[in-house]
């Protein structure tokens, strides 16, 4: 039997005073103990009875990943219940067509933020009740439908539920998971995912002695499955920081052994770097500088098996003197395996992770499968591939290149299967298998740019090698049916700061920083370095420094950062427009209807 | 509601400008009252007569039903009265916890040779008082720098921390000084 709610009672039975879950609040680190876990969740559940939760309601919990919003979870799940994470920042409108298509009758809301966005469409949904955890500028709410948790959850029966925790199946429905590029629910079944996170650890030797972090919310799905579902199915302790700014140094604090992250939180990491060594003295910027090399240098001769002596002595230098003070800093110390999942790191950051002994596994999954179809074995040095299909997994590419694939961990769409291809499931991603079975994901198959030329190409592949800049925070493609490639940047606030700190350049603002001379110097030199390694059509000719970054309210980046190019291409007409039509200059009437004036620069 | 405070006929002169001419205003109990006027007008100079710092030369200022002329600061502060500068008047070298710390000081009946050593009473009254310190970081959305020594902070956020140490306090009145001066969007929109 593998429920949900199971684990939780296993853990509580077998290792009741192990750490299950560990939160900062007010500045200290709490924990709950798996006994003190499964007594939370049944005093909910027992909470939730009152409200009459059974088989099949849906339920959405609404919020960042805070202790009792996880308890709810077990808690509903063990009257039946199936549940709806969503994201913390969903717009209304998200929300609503969530709520909607899954038929949420109850929400569970962290606090007033979540609460005042689900009232703005109450009267479009058919919510029956709302409880919200954190009742903070809600005291003159009228609603008969809000609920406080706090009330709820006083004075309940004391029932243990292990009767009902028996009687659920592995088919049965734990989650309908929000799928945003395709914009649709899976049915996501307790065995299922499950299996899924068991065959993770299985292939990674992950045991009840590894701690982890998460902190994305559990609506994102591979998060769901490689933070909750990895810590409920092998009994590691997982940690939830105090919140999203305190990231760096709760992971300091807590020096997980496993990290999983979305592409963007590690490219985070060496932004992070580089701001800080931009702020440096001159003495500590050039060490670090020559450090890198070195590093860099002997990471190279060791994976093509040339390490000499004196090369082993140097990275040992460069490590405790550079390396390993730098890695404790973001809490990197004690990573054993670093997961990562929408999308891929570049080369240079890849290379970089694991020379300095942070070993980076790419994995691809969506919600269609559980999260999770393929990772890459440990001690994997290719920076391209996202590894091979998982036991029980198949993986093929179609003649229209696209990647498909066959799981017994499968989550069907709530309306039914539109991306089934005879027994295989389409995964709307292009890529190929290399010499080894690897796949290699190219990007989204509907992402495909072709030019006027008729060549096509997947505009993620460019846009990877120019976001690897540390200067870089994104990047956009625009090419279809033009005669060249071009470029939208949107340059990283923090380390284009202090770099030009550095410089003496004087600005006021972010869209002042980004107009400047030296500032599209500095991209364009690093244009012309990714140039260097495209072929010759591919080649950027164009760019344009955008006067702002992309704003996942506006739907511009996914929840896990990744680029909307339909949505930019919407609210940025303006841009595209004079792009596409070779002009040097563009007026932009922006979403904030201010009017800005960009330069279109050629490399 | 009652008048917390009461401002009646205040001039302020030094030598022979006159900084305040004949300024009378109330302040029920939970109300927000702004003062507005251009540079120079004797907005500070007003507050720092509420506060003590100033002694006019005619008038009085009622305060919780006492109507003096002077106070000194720390009767201010025990009073319930506490203030933001428009020039940042924090301790530079101690960080955001320590310095919003200090704002607790009354709350505080250990000698500085307990709290120093961290003896006795000392270690609970700490206890206690980083958790109500703690509740403030939170409300003010500073958790990520509350190890940072000031100095190394941006105007806004200093403006944030300054604002902490006066809301420990736990005052009944509350003096801000420019509050928005040098706070972006972000810093403004926080409520």
């Amino acid at each position: 039997m593998a429920n949900i709610p199971s684990l939780v009672l296993s853990h509580a039975q077998k290792n009741p005073e192990t750490i299950a879950l560990r939160y900062k609040q007010l500045g200290i680190w709490n924990s709950y103990s798996w006994k003190d876990y499964f007594s939370e969740v049944t005093a909910i559940s027992n909470a939730f009875k009152t409200l009459s939760f059974k088989k099949g309601m849906v339920v959405g919990v609404y919020g960042n990943n805070v202790p009792r919003l996880i308890f709810s979870i077990a808690a509903a799940q063990i009257l039946g219940a199936i549940v709806v994470p969503i994201h913390p920042e969903s717009t209304s409108e998200e929300l609503k067509k969530i709520i909607n298509n899954s038929e949420t009758e109850v929400l569970i809301a962290e606090d007033q933020q979540q609460v005042d966005t689900f009232l703005e469409v109450e009267a479009e949904c058919n919510v029956k009740k709302i409880i919200y955890l954190d009742g903070r500028g809600m005291s003159t709410y009228k609603n008969e439908k809000l609920i406080s948790y706090d009330a709820l959850v006083t004075n309940q029966n004391t029932n243990s539920f292990e009767n009902e925790i028996n009687t659920i199946n592995d088919s049965d429905i734990a989650f309908y998971l929000f799928d945003e590029h395709e914009d649709k629910l899976y049915k996501v079944s307790h065995g299922a995912i499950v299996k899924n996170s068991n065959k993770i650890s299985t292939l990674n030797n992950l045991t009840n002695n590894d701690s982890i972090v998460s902190y994305l919310p559990l609506s994102i799905p591979t998060n769901l499955l490689f933070t909750y579902i990895l810590s409920l199915s092998t009994g590691m302790s997982l940690n939830l920081p105090e919140s999203n700014q305190t990231i760096e140094k709760d992971l300091q604090e807590i020096g997980p052994t496993i990290l999983y992250a979305p592409s963007f939180v590690y490219k985070h990491i060496i932004s992070s770097i580089s701001y800080r060594i931009e702020s440096a003295s001159q003495s500590n910027y050039d060490r670090y500088m020559n450090h890198y090399k070195i590093l860099l240098d002997t990471y190279e001769k060791e994976i093509s098996g040339k390490l000499s002596l004196i090369d082993k002595l140097k990275k040992s230098w460069v490590m405790l003197t550079t390396f390993a003070p730098a890695k404790n800093v973001f809490g990197l110390t004690k990573i054993k395996h670093a997961f990562v999942s929408d999308g891929v790191l570049s080369k240079v950051n890849f290379d970089f992770f694991h020379a300095i002994g942070v070993e980076i596994q790419h994995s691809f999954g969506q919600a269609s499968s559980c999260g999770c179809i393929s990772v890459q074995p440990d001690h994997s040095v290719s920076s391209e591939n996202v590894g091979s299909a998982m036991i029980g997994n198949e993986i093929k590419v179609s003649d229209t290149s696209e990647v498909c694939f066959k799981t017994d961990c499968l989550a069907e769409n709530l309306d039914g299967n539109s991306n089934v291809n005879g027994e295989w499931i389409n995964s709307g991603y292009v890529g190929q298998l290399d010499d080894s079975g690897n796949i290699v994901i190219k990007g989204r198959k509907e992402d495909i740019i072709t030019l006027k030329s008729g060549k096509q190409f997947s505009p993620e592949s460019i846009e990877n090698l120019i976001s690897c800049s540390p200067f870089v925070k994104s990047s956009v493609i625009i090419g279809n049916n033009q005669d060249s490639v071009s470029v939208l940047v949107v340059i990283d606030p923090n380390s284009v700061n202090s770099w030009a700190d550095r410089k003496n350049i004087r600005y006021t603002g972010y869209s002042e920083l980004a107009a400047k001379d030296e500032v599209r110097d500095l991209i364009k030199e690093h244009i012309s370095c990714v140039n260097d390694t495209l072929e010759s059509e591919l080649k950027v000719k164009r760019f344009v420094v955008l006067h702002r970054t992309l704003i996942m309210g506006q739907g511009e980046v996914s929840k896990t950062m990744e680029v909307m190019r339909k949505n930019i291409a919407v609210n940025l007409k303006d841009i595209f427009t004079a792009v596409e039509n070779n002009k040097e200059k563009c007026e932009v009437n922006d979403t904030d209807q201010l009017s800005y004036n960009l330069d279109i620069y050629k490399i | 509601m009652s008048d917390i405070l009461k401002v009646e006929n205040v001039t302020l002169q030094f030598g022979g400008v006159k900084a305040i001419t004949d300024i009378s205003f109330n302040v029920k109990e939970g109300e927000i009252c702004a003062v507005i006027g251009p540079n120079g007008a004797g907005k500070s100079s007003m507050l720092n007569v509420i506060n003590g710092v100033y002694l006019p030369q005619i008038g009085t200022v009622t305060y919780d039903g006492v109507a003096r002329r002077s106070i000194n600061p720390r009767d201010a502060a025990i009073a319930g009265m506490a203030r933001t500068f428009q020039n940042i008047a924090l301790f530079q070298g101690m960080t955001v916890l320590e310095n919003i710390m200090t704002g607790r000081n009354l709350f505080m009946k250990s000698t500085w040779l307990e709290q120093g050593l961290n003896i006795g009473r000392a270690r609970e009254e700490e206890k206690q008082n980083r958790l109500a310190v703690e509740k403030v970081i939170k409300f003010l959305q500073i958790e990520s720098i509350r190890k940072t020594p000031v100095a190394k902070l941006p105007y806004g956020l200093q403006k944030r921390v300054e604002l902490g140490r006066a809301l420990v306090a736990e005052p009944k009145i509350l003096l801000l000084d420019e509050p928005m001066a040098g706070m972006d969007l972000d810093n403004n929109s926080y409520d």
